[in-house]
């Protein structure tokens, strides 16, 4: 059995054929492809690299179990002896489950992105040069989840930050937007910084364990010999009293994870993700909550071979992750604009993840990752679906009673909301149970029942600002005027497929691979190998756990209790009563305003961070060292100074005049001869 | 002394027989006086005039392609010399030697550099 | 009594030979028939059929001439006289006439456009040419100091009547006439240090010139002396430099192309062959020759090139500092050094044919764009012009990983190595005066891309031009032989890996048969 595999290659390169021809296209040529060419090529690379993927996937689940694996080796990359690194890809379960995600439901946001781009005319080529993103993004992303190592990851993890960054500000002539991509830009740039200090010390680290690698078999084939280093500070140091009794994966691991923080939107790097909003809704959909912002979550999976043996940073995982769950769950609450309560919900579904991973229940975050992505992708498309039947109007306060007007788009959104909400035998209801059970059953993680308790809460609480948002937009007696509700049309059919395709998947992608316990009650005598979970135990081991089965109902009941609840409180106050949300808006003032105002968290960064660097770099950075040291004095007093010989000394022997050149010709002729002829006798 | 007798009668000789001609054309030889005739030959030049002033550049071409088939003759007389110790090694050197230049003069033909007008 | 001739050796100087000998011929002949309205395959003949003809003759011939020398390139040495070393074909010489023929058909393509657009389109400019490229071809193979001289009178002649070839501009003409009194100069100095030499030493041939090579003999010295001021010359180092920049802008630009790659290419060959064997003896005493020389060339081009507001003065200056970053290979003397240098020029034609070939594109009506400034926006116009030019810029400047900062990467590791072997901090000062320039460099190699890329097109005074299907074909070639050879470059150093040079310069120097 060989697990050599050539056809792996072709997954990203199908969306990076892509991109050269339609970069070459804009870089040479005037006026942009014809709108077929531009579709025919932005959507038939990603739905080539999805049917080459489901293939690859396929020959992998033949392949015998605990040797799931495809190595894809293109060549060697970087040869510094010892060190070496390949650009290869891997494809094991963890990958194929993130590959499927990214090539499928990207070739549905493609799709759709042809409906809804249709009317760009705000730019000459900007139909042509949003699919070349998209799919420099698709591709950037395949690298990321394919690579075989952290240094091909690394290369892909800045390029989705990259195409990230330019498709938030794809509508570049407002600065609104090209701010928010900016700020998401940087504050990317903070976990990446992490991220690159993880990876160096994860190098470092095994090569004084003798095997100078980043490649991960390697680093799960040799981890063992680091689980019981600790840091050692260089004598210069020692002063410094806490790191001494850290783990060294602890470190390096803590380190990934801000690198994770920053890419998945966690507290405290999650503020550049509400304002991604700024981007056209498909990139919102694909990027920034479908594929991109998971990419957090499979760095950790993918390392949860130094995640386990490093129970310190596994519990900041799941602390960070459960916080950010509920935090930025109560701040949906409040949001009016459509964008943002599903950009929150993100936030709040990612730190979900997190806690499952940080709980060592790996295939449980990769579970939700995926059945996610897909309502949360259907959630996005069915929002932007709305937005351009509103005309680009955002704010859920001039909705309602849409219902009647987008009978399809409604359908499938209300699929989208069931299934994060949690109600039984939709895909979100299995993967947030798996979620919660995790957190339930790490009996070494501290505090796991109150991350439980925090986990069951933020459930009730997606439930209410789901069914609120759908409750608002859909439901009810309109708050828009009357031109422009009568103006409000159903999408076209580009919109309207991938939405049905996505609310078909939210409801039962689960089907493919329920969890254990459900995969046992529903259908008899499955054999367990189908679930995900048993598929994905190679790849990203999680900790077996001895919960029994009527303890697991007992657990799914009553976060399916929580659901109902918050349902129920949804309906009350949205459907049923809708004049009491003001007054009790009211008798909760503060409380609301704190939300609403999103805890104030970015007006304290902009006074805590922003200013002060701003302010430094004005006066200090700008004014005294770049202005005055740099420039004034080394750049353009060096520079002036060059001038200054070249002008005065050298420009006046380049007279022009043949005569003169002679003359210069024959000294330097005799001073050749003077300075030859010194050794003659 | 004697063998160089030959010589001194050939020097004899060759002088006479120039001097006998210069003298005969003067005294035999039609003659027309003009202005221009008495000028001192230069190449259809005025000769007294600044020497800055420009001339035709026809009178370049000419000499440059006098030079050429002075230097022709400079190659030809040693290689007469020496010609049947070269054989047809040196013929067929010599015959591409002469068709370059051969094809150089059938250049400045075509292009008109022997037209003086 | 009958020399002992190996034509085939020479091949392919025999096929330049040829075209230029033919070439104008063929160009009266198709005037004549352009005259008299001859029709030919059913067609009038005109202008274009007939330019076109041209062109097509003469890029087959150099066509033939680079594959049947890339063919041979490793062969033993051949020699054209067997009794009497003149011409020698080794390695060396088999390199050189590649690069030098591979700038030649790069100038041709590009110049049958540009040409037409300058109104002067004329097949005497390819005799002219291949006439030159001649000369070159034999410089570098000349192993005894009578071709060498001849080599380069035949070299330099035509270039100077190239480079007058636009008659009706006055800058064409000062160019020209400043080349040729400057050029008479330096060789009437050269051949004088040929014919000392002969005195010193009793002969012509480089190998007996090494063997009579007296150190203290002031005849020898100055013969010399003498001889490496008409190299410098040649080169362009400082202080023999001072007609580059004059000469390279009134010169046509295609023209400056050719001079500022070939010339340097034929003449460093040519310099290696007689530093390496003819003066080897006197090696140590020439070193710091060339040690001054590189310096001020690096560093006065560099200087200089930075206040230059023309296009064509600033990459003529930047010609002077390369030939001084070549110097260096000079200065380390060994194969290493030689092996270093000789990749460079094979990158440094590729580079400066790109850059001249964009300015030529630019020409239109005889209009041509000289100041940097007129370049403004040339991104929005002309963009893949402005993408090979900062693709050119780069490399030039030495960033990697381009082909350019390769050529410097092996001039910087043959010094060191060079120095570390025989603990000469000389050396090592020169490599870090090589890469103080190339840093000063930046300073006027970046000004390009950005005027070109962030500078908006009105306000620049630029004819409207287009670019040619052959010249299109020429950017392409040089862009994408920057970037290959940048991403494999030890492939093309790998040539030169097998064949000691120094060595076998030598034994191609010495006669064959007794």
């Amino acid at each position: 059995m060989t697990h050599e595999n050539e056809a792996i290659r072709l997954i990203p390169l199908f969306p990076l054929a892509a991109v050269v021809v339609s970069g070459l296209w804009l870089l040479f040529a005037r006026g942009s492809m014809s709108r077929g060419a531009v579709i025919a090529i932005g959507c038939g690379a990603p739905i080539l690299s999805f049917l080459v993927s489901l293939r690859e996937v396929f020959q992998l689940t033949r392949l015998d179990e605990g040797q799931r694996f495809f190595v894809d080796n293109l060549y060697t990359w970087i040869s510094a002896d010892p060190f070496h690194a390949e650009l290869s890809f891997l494809l094991d379960p963890l990958s194929a489950v993130m590959i499927l995600v990214v090539t499928g439901v990207g070739s549905l946001i493609h799709i759709y992105s042809v409906g809804y781009m249709d009317d760009d005319h705000r730019e000459d080529r900007g139909f042509q040069r949003f699919f070349l993103y998209l799919n420099l993004f698709t591709f950037s992303m395949l690298m990321l989840v394919l690579g075989d190592n952290l240094l091909v990851m690394f290369v892909g993890w800045e390029g989705v930050g990259l195409c990230s960054y330019l498709l938030i500000g794809f509508w570049y002539l407002e600065d609104h937007n090209a701010m928010c991509g900016q700020k998401a830009f940087l504050v990317n740039r903070i976990g990446d910084f992490g991220f690159l200090l993880g990876i160096f010390l994860l190098f470092w680290a095994f090569a004084s364990v003798g095997s100078p690698t980043v490649e991960f078999h390697e680093m799960s084939a040799n981890v063992g010999k680091l689980a019981d280093t600790m840091v050692t500070l260089p004598p210069a140091l020692s002063f410094l009293p806490a790191f001494p009794a850290w783990k060294l994966l602890t470190l390096a691991c803590l380190c990934l994870f801000v690198g994770a923080c920053g890419k998945s939107a966690q507290l405290p790097l999650y503020t550049w993700l509400p304002d991604a909003m700024a981007g056209p809704t498909p990139v919102s959909a694909l990027i920034h909550a479908a594929t991109m912002v998971t990419a957090g979550v499979y760095m950790v999976c993918r390392m949860s071979f130094a995640f386990s043996l490093a129970p310190g940073a596994s519990a900041t995982v799941a602390w960070v992750g459960g916080l950010t769950a509920v935090f930025a769950a109560t701040i949906a609450l409040t949001q009016k604009d459509i964008k943002k309560v599903l950009a929150y919900s993100t936030v709040s579904q990612l730190g979900y993840m997190f806690l499952a991973a940080g709980s060592m229940a790996y295939s449980a975050a990769v579970y939700h990752l995926a059945t996610h992505a897909f309502f949360k992708a259907l959630l996005f498309l069915g929002a932007g679906s709305v937005i351009l039947g509103m005309h680009h109007e955002q704010d859920i306060d001039k909705m309602g009673g849409l219902r009647r007007r987008m009978r399809w788009t409604h359908r499938w959104f209300l699929c989208g909301v069931l299934a994060i909400a949690g109600v039984p035998f939709l895909s979100g209801f299995f993967s947030k149970d798996e979620v919660l059970l995790g957190a339930f059953a790490a009996h070494d993680l501290p505090g796991h029942m109150a991350l439980y308790a925090i986990g069951v809460l933020t459930a009730g609480l997606t439930a209410f600002y789901m069914l609120r948002l759908h409750y608002r937009v859909f439901a009810g007696e309109t708050r828009a005027t009357p031109e422009v509700y009568n103006a409000v049309h159903e999408s076209n059919r580009w919109v309207l497929m991938p939405l049905a395709v996505l609310a078909a998947l939210s409801v039962g992608v689960w089907l493919l691979s329920p969890p254990d316990l459900w995969g046992e009650l529903l259908f008899g005598g499955m054999r367990k190998s189908h679930s995900l979970h048993y598929f994905l135990q190679e790849a990203a081991f999680s900790a077996p756990h001895d919960v029994s089965h009527a303890t697991e109902l007992g657990l799914a009941a009553l976060a399916t209790l929580f659901a109902l609840a918050g349902i129920a409180a949804a309906s009350f106050l949205y459907y049923f009563k809708p004049e009491m949300v003001d007054r009790l808006t009211d008798r909760v003032r503060p409380v609301y305003d704190v939300l609403w105002n999103k805890y104030w968290v970015d007006e304290i960064y902009d006074f805590l961070i922003v200013r002060p660097l701003l302010w430094v770099s004005e006066n200090v950075l700008y004014r005294l060292v770049d202005a005055d040291l740099i420039d004034r004095i080394g750049v353009n007093g060096t520079a002036r100074a060059v001038r200054g010989v070249a002008n005065r000394g050298l420009k006046f022997l380049q007279t022009g005049f043949t005569q003169s050149y002679l003359v210069i010709m024959l000294i330097g002729a005799l001073g050749i001869i003077a300075y030859m002829m010194r050794g003659a006798s | 002394m004697a063998e160089y007798a030959g010589l001194g009668l050939f020097l004899l000789l060759g002088s006479g027989l120039v001097a006998l001609f210069l003298v005969l054309t003067s005294v035999l030889g039609p003659k027309l006086r003009f202005a221009e005739k008495q000028e001192p030959f230069e190449c259809g030049e005025h000769p007294i005039v600044s020497p800055y002033q420009r001339f035709n550049v026809k009178f370049y071409m000419v000499a440059v392609s006098f030079i050429i088939f002075d230097v022709e003759m400079v190659f030809l007389y040693p290689w007469a010399v020496v010609f049947k110790g070269l054989a047809w090694y040196g013929f067929v050197g010599m015959l591409i030697f002469l068709s370059v230049l051969t094809i150089g003069l059938a250049y400045e033909w075509m292009k008109g550099g022997l037209d003086w007008n | 009594m009958m020399p002992n001739l190996d034509l085939s050796a020479i091949s392919p100087m025999i096929f330049v030979a040829v075209g230029a000998i033919l070439l104008p011929l063929l160009e009266v002949l198709l005037a004549r028939m352009i005259e008299r309205r001859r029709s030919w395959l059913g067609r009038t003949v005109n202008r274009e059929m007939a330019s076109t003809a041209i062109v097509i003759f003469t890029v087959l011939l150099l066509v033939l001439a680079l594959l049947r020398t890339v063919g041979t390139f490793d062969l033993p040495v051949a020699h054209f006289n067997l009794d009497h070393p003149m011409i020698a074909v080794d390695q060396l010489t088999r390199f050189l006439n590649a690069v030098l023929l591979i700038s030649a058909i790069l100038t041709v393509l590009v110049s049958s456009r540009y040409l037409a657009d300058i109104g002067m389109d004329h097949g005497e400019f390819y005799a002219l040419l291949l006439a030159s490229l001649l000369g070159m071809m034999l410089l570098g193979a000349a192993t005894d100091l009578i071709m060498l001289f001849l080599a380069l009178e035949l070299m330099s002649i035509p270039i100077y009547a190239l480079a007058g070839f636009q008659r009706s501009s006055l800058k064409s003409n000062e160019s020209a006439l400043k080349y040729f009194i400057i050029g008479s100069f330096a060789s009437a100095l050269l051949l004088y240090g040929c014919a000392l030499l002969y005195g010193a030493t009793g002969t012509v041939e480089l190998a007996e010139i090494a063997r009579g090579f007296d150190p203290e003999n002031p005849l020898t010295l100055l013969g010399a002396a003498l001889v490496l001021v008409g190299f410098a010359f040649k080169i362009a180092s400082v202080p023999f430099h001072q007609w580059a920049p004059d000469v390279y802008e009134g010169a046509p630009t295609t023209v400056t192309g050719f001079m500022a790659t070939a010339v340097k290419v034929a003449a460093f060959g040519a310099l290696i062959r007689v530093v390496a064997v003819g003066l080897q003896p006197g090696a140590e005493i020439m070193y710091g020759v060339f040690w001054w020389l590189a310096v001020l060339s690096m560093t006065v081009g560099n200087v200089m090139a930075i206040i230059q507001q023309n296009t064509k003065r600033m990459l003529a200056y930047s010609s002077v500092a390369h030939g001084g970053y070549m110097l260096v290979g000079i200065c380390v003397g060994t194969q290493s050094g030689y092996a270093g240098l000789l990749f460079y020029l094979l990158v440094y034609t590729f580079m400066t044919i790109g850059a001249f070939t964009v300015l030529a594109i630019l020409t239109r009506d005889g209009r041509e764009v000289s100041r940097i400034d007129d370049l403004a926006g040339l991104h929005e116009t002309h963009p893949f012009a402005a993408i090979v030019m900062t693709l050119c810029m780069f490399s030039l400047a030495g960033i990697p990983p381009l082909a350019g900062f390769w050529g410097k990467w092996y001039l910087l590791t043959g010094a060191v190595e060079r120095a570390t072997a025989i603990g000469d901090t000389s050396l090592i000062v020169l490599a870090v005066v090589l890469v103080m320039n190339s840093a000063i460099s930046l300073a006027y190699y970046l000004r390009l891309p950005v005027v070109m890329y962030m500078r908006e097109a009105r306000g620049a005074d630029r004819p409207d031009a287009t670019a040619g299907a052959l010249q299109t074909t020429v950017l392409w070639v040089c862009a994408l032989a920057i970037v290959l050879i940048g991403v494999v470059p030890g492939d093309f150093l790998i040539l030169f890996g097998d064949y000691d040079l120094i060595a076998s310069a030598r034994v191609a120097a010495s006669a064959v048969s007794p």
